[in-house]
């Protein structure tokens, strides 16, 4: 059953394995599966762990990515600290003052656009998923449904919206 | 068979629309009035058509009812526009468009030159449509909107001088004192409506309907009820106590309109009412018997009030209140058709009586005018003489006084004399009768009189404005002077085809026409007398009656003679009586001081209330924050302030209250 | 893998929906691509559009469809709804225009926004899902916040939005948790299973979750339709709102408010009929009231109309309190008259205003009859019909409301409804006193009548006055759509 070709999927449903293991026994009084019984399944019985393998990968990236950038550039970056570079970063803004500052509608403005598109963005996630059983019906309707939200994006192009000035 | 009667309404309203929309542009006085007349002159010709062939038809036969379409069906209810032509209808539409007609005329004399011509003439004919709607309508709903059309414009027309504060005052109050007869009306129907519904299954409002299932409703009890609110509608429609105060001072309308509405026909609308349900009323002796009370105390009280009153309007108007008081007195004593018949009779002299009084303060007005006084052209003490300057006017007004006084021969005698004898000796009121008949022959005598001391005070003795405005008094045209003539005429020999039965047989037998042809309306009514009969009917012997007749033309006599020895001979006797008896004439003057009591009574708190709902609702939540009124208020305000604050969130809080309030009471209930 | 199933998909039942969108959002388009700032073709393009849908929705009278798994139904109830909204719109369409330019705030998203609030408030009549009457809400709603604040320069039209959209988001959030409740207690959001569901129990009534579902819904419904002690909101904000939005919100969204609340509690609730007809009872008699009596000392002419809007909810709540058939027609019949004639009144009331708003108290109809006797006249009927004064639509439909109640028994919530609107007379009176009594001010500037206004007082004064003379074809069909079970 363990040839080359399984032997890295293997080797992570093992360790994901474990560490699935090691929650269920941290977080939950149920006995019923004691860490011995899911132990002694074998691993290729498991493989439906296996699906969950690309989560994993992405968050090992996403925190190495963010560690190694920031190592990086502590390392190699010239340091010449003052009191302005030392301030927490604030998008342009003034870190310290009084939080019923008035701010330009325009930041209302451009948060409510990106709330109704990233929405749009949300929807499109479970189609994508589901791709191949909507089959054309489900096509023509997310056509439909990004259609909807394309005209309101060129309204609100045309009218000027997406520009600061 | 009567397939056009319903042109008689549709006339008056193609009239109005004309007029209404495109008065304005018209601007000729004589277009204008010429289509207003012209509109109700072809109403009154379809009436005489229709009544004709009403009476050429059997007696059993004369009753149809024309369907022009389906108005409101809504399950098991079913309203038509449809009209029901019977003796009755055909009595009033003849009555409404006839008198109508003459005062259409008289007005296109009589209003000209008055700033909105047109507005006038087009709110008469509106007025003409409900009222003939009234009249005409077969179910209760129908006549509803003929009932609150005719209550509209009778407030349009008597704040149509609506610069003058008092018209427009006038006006509301006419309009409450409507609204609260309105309430008894539709509460009375909805009573009706839903008892024979609920209990008997007959759901309708068709007077047809309902009075052929009138065997099906009990005697007393719930149909005292509905004849009371009925009746209430009654009072407030024809100005009966307790809702009588509205029609004196509607006098601030013009002259035609209080000769139209304010005595001939609107008015009538409540005995009409009544007429036109006998077979409701006739179950109730407790409601006949408070109509009868309501109607001889009425007829009683005006003419009291109508002794003391200079405003010569003001004196017709009591008059017309007192003379609706026997009709209802008629209508108490169960004597329905002669109710109807005085309704007639007086239809004609009182708005002979009218329009002549509007010659005169017309005239009055002018002569005043032309010597630059500012003497009121209404009131009789500026009047006297004006018997050689307008002589045509006098001689109409002289007939008509005579047929109102109650003088032998002439129309007001015969139905006067017909509801007196109907309350002696009817068969409902037991020795109530008598009280009845006494107090209706004492409101004769003062009918006699005041109306006397009218036409002594306005036409005889020496003029009392100077000679500069004498000279100006003049006759009227003969546009105006045609409606009087006829009137007049009418008021003499009107009353010649409802002779009394007793005078009748002794002139040779001839029958009381008019009684016989109202018979078929009372079928259902004579119905059940003849069935449950409770109380023996009197049987005075004639003697009696001739008696009695004897009687109240002498106390017409002594009114009159009174009126003659007071203002004519002895002209120091009015004053002298004044003085000794100073605060009776006070009284009597001031109207027994009703009009102060319901202030005191009834309208003083109702304005307290709507001041408090004011000062409550409107200064501390609108304007509160604004002008600081709040502080005075916030006593009583407290809560409601709280509530329609502006601010969201007590609105908030309020919604949130609804809600727990809501929850709580259903979770835990 | 199980397939997924899809539902046969008719779409009748929103095709209006549907072809209402496609043109708001041409019409959105059309906006921001041509030039120049005079948009009234807007709404002509708009009106046009509205009717040929009108058309459209009436042409499927009779013809039942269900689609979307018993989400939506096309049948005579959810028609004669959308052609009240569709009425209510195309009239506001037409007054717009003129009021826009006047008050400068004449931009063209004003006719998208209104089609949309009438897809939104179509949704709600012809939803029988909980879900899609939600939706349907959410949209109209959302539309109409921005329709009350559409002034932007005007500080009372943004306090009218600020204020409807933060009391409305609050309602919404009772309204959606007796769904939930609902959904909880019966495990289903359509409508008619709703309805199976409780008629297997054995005492609805004593289901607390199902009760409470049911009364927050109502509270919810109470709120769009403006019924005391949910009727804080209307004056201020129907005051604060350009008028004729105002106009349209008090025609169409009341109207509904009623179709989705009429439709989930008489198909779904029957069972707890006696709860709810109660509670109507008590908030009928409380609506009444207090718009009657707080109309009564009103100068400013939409403030005062607001309050006698709320009086008119109450008036309908008679009808769905009786919630027999005729009561339900009755508060069709009422809903379609009331759309004459309010948006005729507030046809007037926008000739009388000058520009900012100003000119709209009682006492600026002076003389109004003198120098414009037609359009007085015509005012004059709309108040009529207000008022319930017969021959006209409001006496009609008051007429079938009350013998609604009479006939199920409530006696004596007739007789409260008949003595509000004896009351009510006096405020409409005092108009119509100022109009013909009384002496005009000095300056005189009354503005012209644009022919769509024009168009849109013709088709409400004729409403006004068909349905009163002939009430009983419009009737018919109200009778038919409130065959509702």
């Amino acid at each position: 059953m363990l040839d080359k070709k399984n032997l890295i999927k293997y080797v992570f449903d093992v360790y994901v394995y474990s560490i699935l293991v090691f929650f269920i026994n941290r977080t939950s009084r149920h006995t019923e599966y004691p860490v011995e019984t899911i132990l002694a399944i074998p691993p290729w019985r498991l493989q439906m762990l296996g699906t969950y393998l690309p989560i994993l990968l992405l968050v090992i990236v996403a925190v190495l990515f963010g560690f190694v950038t920031l190592l990086l550039s502590s390392l190699i970056g010239p340091k010449k600290s003052s009191r302005i570079k030392l301030a927490p970063y604030e998008c342009g803004c003034e870190p310290v003052g009084t939080a019923r500052e008035r701010f330009s509608i325009k930041f209302y403005l451009i948060a409510m656009l990106f709330i109704l598109f990233d929405i749009e963005a949300v929807f499109l996630y479970p189609w994508a998923i589901l791709y191949k059983k909507l089959g054309v019906f489900g096509l023509v309707e997310m056509g439909v449904f990004i259609l909807i939200l394309f005209v309101g994006y060129i309204y609100v192009w045309k009218k000027g919206a997406l520009e600061w000035d | 068979m009567f397939d056009n009667v319903w042109l008689i309404p549709l006339f008056p309203l193609i009239g109005f629309l004309i007029n209404g929309l495109f008065g304005k542009k018209i601007k000729n006085e004589t277009v204008i009035g010429g289509i207003g007349a012209f509109a109700v002159l072809c109403s009154f010709v379809v009436s005489c058509m229709t009544i004709l062939r009403l009476l050429s038809l059997p007696i059993e036969e004369r009753l149809a009812e024309v369907k022009v379409f389906t108005w409101i069906t809504s399950g098991n209810f079913n309203a038509d526009i449809a009209f029901l032509v019977d003796p009755l209808s055909c009595v009033m539409i003849m009555v409404v468009t006839g008198v109508g007609f003459l005062i259409h005329l008289y007005s296109i004399g009589y209003m000209h030159g008055e700033e909105g011509f047109y507005r006038f003439f087009a709110y008469l004919n509106l007025f003409m449509f409900s009222m003939l709607l009234l009249v005409l309508g077969n179910n209760l709903l129908l006549m509803f909107v003929g009932w609150e059309g005719v209550g509209l414009c009778s407030y349009l027309l008597i704040g149509y001088y609506f610069h003058k504060k008092s018209a427009g005052d006038a006006g509301k109050k006419a309009f409450v004192m409507n609204r609260v007869g309105d309430f008894g009306f539709l509460l009375g129907g909805f009573a009706l409506f839903w008892y024979l519904g609920a209990s008997h299954n007959v759901w309708t409002i068709q007077f047809t309907e309902i009075a052929k299932n009138s065997h099906l409703l009990p005697t007393g009890g719930i149909v005292t009820v509905i004849t009371l609110c009925f009746f209430l509608g009654a009072t407030g429609k024809s100005a009966q106590i307790p809702l009588y105060t509205w029609l004196p001072d509607a006098m601030e309308g013009p002259t035609p309109v209080s000769a139209l509405i304010h005595a001939a026909t609107m008015v009538t609308a409540g005995v009409y009412m009544i007429a036109r349900m006998n077979f409701l009323f006739i179950r109730s002796p407790e409601t006949l018997m408070v109509v009868a009370v309501i109607g001889a105390c009425t007829a009683l009280f005006a003419a009291t009030i109508g002794t003391a009153q200079y405003d010569i309007k003001r004196v017709l108007a009591y008059s017309t209140v007192s003379q609706l008081g026997y009709m209802f007195l008629a209508m108490g004593a169960g004597a329905f058709a002669a109710g109807i018949f005085h309704l007639m009779t007086h239809a004609f002299f009182k708005a002979c009586l009218f329009l002549g009084s509007g010659a005169v303060i017309h005239s009055m007005h002018e002569a005043l005018h032309h010597a630059h006084s500012h003497d009121d052209p209404q009131d009789m003490r500026n009047m006297g003489g004006l018997k050689s300057k307008m002589p045509l006017t006098f001689m109409t007004f002289l007939l008509a006084t005579i047929a109102i006084a109650g003088i032998p021969g002439f129309s007001g005698f015969f139905s006067k004399d017909e509801i007196l004898w109907q309350a002696f000796s009817n068969q409902h009121h037991g020795s109530l009768n008598y009280l009845l008949w006494g107090m209706g022959a004492i409101a004769a005598g003062l009918t006699a009189f005041y109306m006397f001391r009218l036409v002594f005070m306005t036409f005889y003795g020496e003029s009392r404005i100077t000679p500069k405005a004498k000279d100006h008094l003049h006759e009227s045209p003969m546009i105006i002077v045609f409606p009087l003539l006829v009137l007049a005429a009418l008021s003499v020999i009107g009353g010649y085809i409802g002779m009394p039965k007793i005078i009748g047989d002794a002139l040779g037998g001839i029958p009381n026409y008019f009684e016989h042809y109202l018979e078929p309306v009372f079928r259902y009514s004579e119905e059940y007398l003849s069935q449950h009969s409770q109380h023996t009917a009197l049987h005075p012997s004639h003697a009696v009656e001739w008696g009695l007749m004897g009687l109240s033309v002498l106390i017409a006599l002594a009114g009159i003679t009174v009126a003659f020895t007071m203002y004519v001979k002895n002209r120091e006797l009015p004053s002298r009586f004044t003085a000794t008896f100073p605060a009776l004439h006070r009284a009597v003057y001031n109207k027994w001081y009703i009009d102060e009591l319901y202030d005191f009574a009834i309208v003083n708190p109702v304005k307290a209330a709507g001041r408090f709902l004011w000062k409550g609702f409107d200064v501390v939540i609108v304007d509160g924050a604004v002008n600081g009124v709040a502080n005075i208020v916030m006593a009583f305000a407290g809560v409601i302030r709280y509530l329609q604050s502006g601010f969201i969130y007590n609105y908030a809080w309020t919604m949130a209250f609804g809600v727990v309030v809501i929850l709580g009471y259903y979770l835990f209930k | 893998m199980d397939m997924i199933t899809f539902p046969t998909i008719d779409m009748t039942p929103i095709l209006p929906e549907i072809y209402l969108s496609l043109l708001a959002m041409a019409l959105l388009l059309i906006n921001v691509f041509m030039p120049g700032r005079q948009k009234g073709y807007l709404g002509y393009i708009s009106f046009v559009g509205v009717v040929a849908i009108a058309v459209m929705t009436a042409s499927g009278w009779g013809i039942e469809v269900s689609s979307f798994s018993g989400s939506v139904i096309q049948d005579k109830f959810a028609i004669f709804f959308k052609i009240i909204f569709l009425l209510s719109a195309g009239l506001s369409i037409l007054l717009s225009d003129q009021y826009m330019e006047r008050e400068g705030c004449n931009h063209g998203e004003l006719y998208p926004l209104i089609l949309f609030t009438v897809v939104g408030m179509m949704l709600m009549a012809c939803g029988t899902d909980l879900m899609t009457i939600f939706l349907g809400l959410e949209v109209m709603s959302v539309s109409l916040y921005i329709l009350a604040g559409f002034n932007r320069a005007n500080i009372k039209s943004n306090e009218s939005g600020l204020k409807y959209f933060l009391l409305g988001a609050f309602s919404t959030g009772f309204l959606l948790y007796g769904m939930a409740l609902t959904y909880g207690a019966t495990g289903t959001t359509r409508i008619f299973g709703i309805s199976g569901q409780l008629s297997q129990m054995a005492a609805p009534a004593a289901n607390i979750m199902l009760l409470a579902g049911m009364l927050l819904m109502i509270t919810g419904f109470a709120f769009k339709i403006a019924a005391a002690p949910f009727h804080m909101w209307t004056p201020d904000v129907y005051e604060g709102a350009p008028t004729p939005m105002t106009a349209f919100m008090s025609a169409g969204p009341k109207a509904a408010g009623f179709a989705a609340a009429i439709r989930i509690l008489v198909i779904s609730f029957p069972a707890l009929q006696p709860d709810w007809s109660q509670l109507f009872w008590i908030l009928a008699v409380l609506t009444m009231t207090i718009g009657n009596i707080t109309a009564l000392r009103q100068d400013n002419i939409k403030r005062m109309l607001a309050y006698s809007s709320i009086a008119h909810a109450g008036y309908a709540l008679v009808g769905f309190a009786a919630g027999n058939e005729t009561g339900v027609a009755g508060v069709l019949f009422y809903m379609l008259s009331y759309a004459f004639m309010n948006i005729g009144a507030f046809a007037i009331v926008i000739l009388i205003a000058k520009k900012g708003e100003t000119n709209g108290t009682v006492q600026d109809f002076a003389g109004f009859a003198f120098k414009r006797p037609l359009l007085a006249a015509v005012m004059s009927l709309f108040l009529f019909s207000l008022a319930g004064m017969p021959p006209t639509a409001g006496f009609i439909g008051k007429f079938y409301l009350f013998s609604g109640a009479v006939q199920q028994g409530y006696v004596w919530l007739a007789i409260i409804g008949v003595i509000n609107s004896a009351v009510s007379v006096y405020y409409y009176l005092r108009v119509m006193v100022f109009m013909y009594m009384k002496n005009p001010s000095e300056e005189f500037e009354w503005a012209t009548v644009t022919a769509p206004v024009a168009l849109a007082l013709i088709i409400s004064a004729a409403g006004s006055i068909i349905l009163g003379v002939v009430p009983s074809y419009v009737m018919q069909f109200a009778q038919q759509a409130a065959k509702l079970i």
